[in-house]
């Protein structure tokens, strides 16, 4: 029984030791391969030590074996701490693929401390229901344009969550139990936080369309599915954004002129008895 | 306890396979590209080689041969918290 049971943890725990391995050739970057490296080679080393003490079955081996197992896994997380930070800090390069770097811009690069606090009104409060971040739209921009649409949408009794980079705008809204985040929507982190990952739709009601691109790339690259809708006043932007973007594409001036040539061709046809 | 049925053939076929991991690490340790991969793969041969003698423990029947994997498990953290320190500083010096 024993036997078997030290069998079993020694191959387990080498198992581990060849992921370990494996993660450290194979991953793209090094905080990827230090993540396998570290999780893995603890494992292992915790199930083999483990297969020590059941092959010998001695309380003085045992109390050594866990003793070692405690200080692996005490000391094993502290390292890959220290050399994770110590890289972020020399600038090792993350993996092309990576959509959020969480930590960016926040790290004082002199004093190596984290800048600032998390500002309240840059992240959630716990206490919105989860139930109205799923299927949600994630409406970019409360000015006058993304005002109407978030106050339609609420009223048809969509859930809407909100990202403005207008602090005082997100406080008001947080006031009448509008979800909304604040912060730059251009920032993957910020996106993120609106949960755009279980959004149906993104709706950027910015007028300023230089970020527009970047928004879309993220929202994509976590929610493939998601449908978005932009707005612009320029013609070239029109063209290139169904191009590039291949979502719905609003030119202002365009959809103005059209609600006005109804509301003429509407009085014609009142005028002249015609409908 | 006496070494018999399938234990040492266990602990050899755990023994190759931690061999192998060590090959694996020693190829990031030789390809870099940072000097932080190369610290997280000595750090990773380190901790593997400490599972290699913990096996070899229960191959040899020695108990013994824990301690010393104790040790080296000590000495490679040690080591790789000194490279993190250097790391560091040598940044922050820049």
């Amino acid at each position: 029984m024993n036997e078997t049971l030290s069998a079993a943890l020694m191959i387990i725990g080498a198992a581990f030791a060849l992921l370990a391995g494996a993660g450290v050739v194979r991953m793209p970057d090094l905080f990827m391969r230090m993540q396998a490296a570290t999780k893995a080679s603890t494992l292992g080393i915790g199930c083999i030590v483990l297969a020590v003490a059941v092959h010998f079955g001695e309380l003085g081996v045992t109390t050594r074996a866990l003793a070692t197992i405690l200080f692996v896994f005490l000391t094993a997380p502290v390292a890959a701490h220290m050399i994770a930070r110590a890289s972020y800090f020399v600038g090792v390069p993350l993996w092309s693929g990576t959509i959020i770097d969480e930590l960016r811009g926040h790290y004082d690069r002199r004093t190596h401390r984290l800048e600032r606090p998390d500002d309240p009104y840059a992240v959630l409060p716990m206490t919105v229901d989860l139930n109205r971040l799923a299927g949600h739209v994630v409406v970019v921009g409360y000015g006058r344009v993304g005002r109407r649409i978030g106050t339609a949408l609420t009223a048809n009794g969509i859930s809407i969550v909100v990202v403005e980079d207008n602090r005082e705008i997100v406080e008001q809204l947080r006031k009448n139990d509008v979800v909304a985040v604040f912060g730059n929507a251009g920032e993957p982190t910020v996106l993120v936080q609106a949960h755009i990952q279980r959004a149906r739709m993104l709706v950027i009601a910015l007028p300023d369309t230089a970020n527009v691109r970047g928004m879309v790339g993220t929202a994509r690259a976590v929610n493939p599915d998601i449908e978005t809708v932009v707005r612009t006043h320029r013609d070239d932007d029109l063209t290139s954004f169904e191009r590039d973007i291949a979502g719905k594409v609003f030119l202002g001036e365009h959809e103005l002129a059209v609600a006005m040539i109804r509301y003429v061709l509407e009085r014609y046809g009142t005028f002249t008895g015609q409908s | 306890m006496t070494i018999s049925g399938f234990i040492p053939t266990t602990s050899y076929m755990a023994l190759c396979m931690m061999g192998v991991a060590i090959l694996l690490a020693a190829v990031r340790l030789i390809r870099g590209p940072s000097l932080p991969d190369r610290v997280v793969a000595l750090d990773l041969i380190s901790i593997l080689v400490a599972g290699t003698i913990a096996i070899y423990a229960i191959a040899s029947g020695q108990a013994v041969f824990l301690d010393v994997a104790t040790i080296l498990a000590l000495i490679g953290f040690l080591g790789t918290v000194a490279f993190a320190r250097y790391i560091e500083k040598q940044a922050s010096n820049e």
